[in-house]
């Protein structure tokens, strides 16, 4: 059974009020459009994955096998020379989650996984 | 000397959209930018969870990036509005309060990095219409687009006010000989964020409402510049497919895409051939025209 801290709770309710908010931009339009604004009820669940891959692989879509093949279609370096998915930058970005503490606000694992 | 720019393409265009990729860098190559990737960057860190869930974490990581601008001696550029509202957002909190600054350069030493407030953040669209702008653009253009597109700046887009990056926007495709249509919904979001509470709304009455209008329009194209926002559409146009609630849509272009081909490039060029949001065959024969 799964155990979630009130603080982690507490970030994945604001984040939703945020995600909502952040969505609607021309709030007049929207509400006389759409009578729909609802509360959203979802569990922490639906960020694990995302959130997982990021850390794991230091960006939300990591390039596979499909994404090469595609880049050297259309001409470009297979892997991308930005270096964005580089040991290197992965390394610096968990440091940097350490040391703000991200990790333990998150209850997230050095390998993406989660504590509970 | 000129300028230099740093792109950040993010990693959805990378992985999920590389003939946009590719596109940027062709026309930045015609318009004679010094233009070329920012290098071992990490995630922009999304600012629609990154912000919200660690605030802390969000600026950290953001001033990486920036710090890396800085020690390359660009000026920061990003396409996806996502990916500019982080870098812009924590670079004008960073200039604005020292003590702030201060941390955030505690953070970075652990990793050998420093930031001092004094890299540009620039969106793409700045770069065009601010630095190039429109006059050079349309002399440049060998084939004026007949097209009518349907686009969609995005909400971030819309940080600095209608007046900034969304007028670029416009001024952009109206340079190119493009026919805008305006919707009800120009500033309706597409759903992105919303996906991750309501993905049946994100969906349906976002990313899908949108694209049942553009085809009621009977437009060529839905043009936007943002990574995320493409990601929302495609995600929408695979699972409304899925469900046979859309026979088919216009194709979901990047600007660059059809400054590619304004310029003089063909679909192959670039890779926009491989597009399978839409019927790209359908906008080539319409080109070919």
């Amino acid at each position: 059974m799964s155990r979630k801290t009130p603080a982690v709770e507490h970030s994945v309710k604001k984040l939703l009020q945020e995600a909502s908010k952040l969505t609607v931009v021309d709030v007049s339009r929207e509400t006389l459009q759409y009578p729909w604004r609802k509360e959203i009820s979802v569990t922490p669940d639906v960020l694990k994955p995302a959130l997982s891959r990021e850390i794991r692989h230091g960006v939300v879509y990591p390039i596979n096998g499909e994404s090469l093949k595609l880049r050297q279609l259309c001409g470009l370096k297979p892997e991308p020379p930005h270096g964005q998915c580089s040991r290197k930058a992965l390394k610096s970005k968990l440091v940097l989650l350490k040391v703000c503490r991200v990790l333990d606000a998150l209850a997230l694992k050095e390998d993406g996984g989660f504590l509970y | 000397m000129k300028r230099r720019y740093g792109f950040f393409p993010g990693c959805v265009m990378p992985a999920k959209w590389p003939w946009a990729e590719k596109a940027i860098l062709l026309t930045a190559k015609r318009l004679g930018l010094n233009f070329d990737y920012l290098r071992d960057t990490v995630c922009c860190a999304r600012p629609g969870v990154w912000k919200v869930l660690n605030k802390n974490g969000w600026i950290a990581l953001t001033s990486y990036n920036l710090a890396l601008a800085r020690e390359q001696e660009v000026a920061l550029v990003d396409s996806c509005n996502g990916c500019w509202l982080s870098h812009f957002e924590v670079n004008e909190l960073l200039r604005d309060n020292p003590a702030l600054l201060a941390k955030v350069n505690e953070y970075l030493s652990t990793i050998g990095k420093f930031y001092d407030g004094s890299v540009e953040v620039k969106h793409w669209l700045q770069i065009l219409n601010e630095d190039v702008g429109m006059k050079e653009i349309q002399e440049l253009v060998k084939r004026p687009l007949r097209l009518r597109v349907v686009r969609h700046v995005g909400c971030h887009a819309r940080k600095l006010g209608d007046d900034v990056l969304p007028r670029y926007f416009d001024e952009i495709l109206e340079a190119l000989g493009v026919e805008i249509i305006d919707t009800p919904y120009d500033k309706m979001c597409c759903g992105l964020l919303l996906f991750l509470a309501d993905p049946q709304t994100s969906i349906k009455k976002r990313a899908g409402l949108k694209l049942k209008t553009a085809n009621t329009l009977e437009v060529d194209a839905v043009v936007l510049t943002c990574s995320g926002c493409f990601d929302q559409f495609s995600r929408a146009i695979t699972l409304l497919r899925e469900e046979g609630d859309l026979p088919e849509n216009p194709p979901i272009l990047h600007l660059a895409e059809l400054l590619a081909l304004a310029f003089g490039f063909s679909p192959s060029d670039f890779g926009m051939i491989y597009n399978t949001t839409g019927n790209i065959a359908k906008l080539q024969a319409k080109l070919g025209k």
